[in-house]
């Protein structure tokens, strides 16, 4: 059966790529290593020009990122655990508990119901806003690395006067 | 012998629609009796189809049962047929992508991925369109994965006339850039609209993007690109084709001068065959099977850096030796996908049986 070769084994500078530049342009060795040089420059080059806001780095949003994840996560299990029915107790008294509490539950199981589509609907919005503040953060801290000192220095300026 | 084939859908010039139709085809050319069973279809697919209720339940079959979303009225007809199973996995995207913008498409893409387990026992020749497919599979626990590569059939390129209306409303001399696929969240078309953006405005301001593709179902995604363009100060520049008939298509590659792939996550990406096969140089993100279908032509980005990709676009339309070098490579390239290589694979695979 044809199988299509993994390509991989053809590519020689998968790491190096990753670790310089996050561009792998695949040319006769001849031409690659100067491309790369203009395509590093270019990019420098024009980044002086952008706006500093679009550059700036982005380190405050780690943290403010990572809690909301946090958030969600925490909301998605206790959803998980939401109207459970327990007992700490044991024995005969503990399976009566269990069997009060269902009942209970029955009675209200439309409330239960309602409450879980609300934070059915909050756990989409936070996780909608959590991807594109990933997002957003993933691309703004790779487009800071094409940063020089001088545009940094400009933007520090920009921000001060 | 029969062999018919099993989808959730037939949509309309997608590429599980392209193969299912492929392998119909050749089947019919070797004397074999093949039908299409759908339980929908899309309205502009011609293809006929049978309904679920038709397959036979009894008799020497093989069905070839196309697993790309979840279906609660296939899954339930499969345990039922009579025959051998073959499944060609196509991928599923991942559920975390829909999260944002359709509970009902999470849930879907989901059970989809669930189903993969139990699906095991059922299947006896588990199939799929690339390496990277595979290895899903074998993480999963299938043995025994063939690739059945898909066909890409580029010969219809040149057969069809090319819409004159696009032809004349974008073949205006400025740069096109382009992508084609389904409006995704795991294609990223964001990051096309970034890149574009950024040459728009720092390099060449006479230059458009045009994004061939529609997703009716998750509205709240384009609704999101269209703000992306906006907020690039772009919007008037970005083309949201929608679904486009194979003339406007063959009318969008011939008008094209660059062809830029984002996406984070794809089974294949047939459209980077047909960019290739248009000779126009291709700028994709290193991720799923993308890697591999390129092979060694292209140009292959890591992470997010938009000025950078954008000054490879920059590189690729105005460095004639270097685009040179890229589309030779592209040509080569496209030999892996000639449709002979597809017609064995199946070929092999039925005598097998």
């Amino acid at each position: 059966m044809g199988v299509l070769q993994p390509k991989e084994m053809s590519r020689s500078s998968d790491k190096a790529a990753s670790d310089a530049g996050g561009v792998d342009l695949i040319l006769p060795e001849t031409r690659a290593p100067s491309a790369r040089v203009e395509m590093e420059e270019g990019a420098r080059a024009r980044a002086v020009e952008a706006p500093p806001l679009a550059l700036r780095r982005t380190d405050g949003l780690a943290p403010t990122l990572r809690a909301l994840l946090e958030s969600v996560e925490d909301l998605r299990s206790q959803m998980e655990r939401f109207g459970d029915v327990t007992t700490s107790r044991e024995g005969l008294l503990g399976r009566i508990e269990l069997a009060m509490k269902s009942v209970v539950r029955k009675l209200v199981q439309r409330h239960l119901d309602q409450e879980k589509e609300v934070h059915v609907a909050l756990l989409n919005v936070l996780e909608r806003l959590s991807v594109a503040l990933r997002a957003e953060h993933e691309l703004l801290d790779d487009n800071a690395s094409v940063l020089t000192e001088d545009a940094l220095r400009r933007d520090r300026r920009t921000k001060e006067g | 012998m029969q062999i018919h084939q099993l989808l959730a859908s037939l949509e309309y010039g997608d590429a599980v629609a392209n193969q299912a139709l492929a392998i119909q085809r050749h089947l019919r050319s070797w004397g074999h009796e093949s039908d299409i069973f759908a339980p929908s279809r899309h309205p502009l697919a011609t293809a006929p189809t049978r309904p679920l209720a038709e397959l036979p339940t009894s008799g020497s079959t093989m069905t070839l049962y196309h697993h790309a979303f979840w279906s609660e009225q296939i899954h339930e007809c499969l345990g039922s047929l009579s025959g051998r199973l073959a499944m060609i996995y196509h991928n599923v995207t991942p559920a975390h992508y829909f999260a944002p913008y359709s509970g009902e498409l999470r849930d879907s893409a989901l059970r989809a991925r669930q189903a993969l387990g139990p699906l095991r026992t059922l299947v006896d020749e588990p199939l799929t369109v690339s390496e990277f497919n595979r290895a899903e599979l074998r993480e999963a626990g299938y043995d025994g994965v063939e690739i059945l590569p898909l066909p890409v059939d580029l010969s219809g390129f040149d057969e069809v006339e090319p819409s004159t209306d696009v032809m004349a409303r974008y073949g205006d001399g400025w740069k096109n850039f382009l992508f084609v696929g389904r409006l995704a969240p795991n294609k990223r078309q964001e990051d096309v609209i970034r890149v574009f953006a950024w040459y728009h405005r720092y390099v060449d301001t006479a230059s458009r993007l045009v994004l061939v593709g529609a997703a009716p179902e998750i509205d709240a995604y384009r609704e999101d690109l269209v703000r992306v363009a906006q907020a690039s100060r772009v919007a008037e520049h970005v083309v949201f084709a929608g679904k486009v008939s194979f003339s406007e298509l063959v009318a969008y590659y011939r008008v094209a001068d660059l062809f830029v792939c984002m996406s984070e996550h794809e089974g294949f990406c047939a459209p980077l065959v047909e960019a290739m096969s248009h000779d126009l140089p291709v700028i994709a993100r290193a991720a799923g099977a993308v890697p591999e279908t390129l092979g060694d032509a292209g140009v292959l980005v890591y992470g997010r850096s938009v000025p950078r990709i954008a000054e490879v676009a920059r590189l690729l339309l105005n460095d004639a030796e270097l685009r040179r070098d890229v589309l030779t490579r592209q040509r080569a390239r496209l030999a892996a996908y000639a449709p002979d290589r597809f017609v064995a694979a199946l070929r092999d695979f039925v005598e097998r049986l």
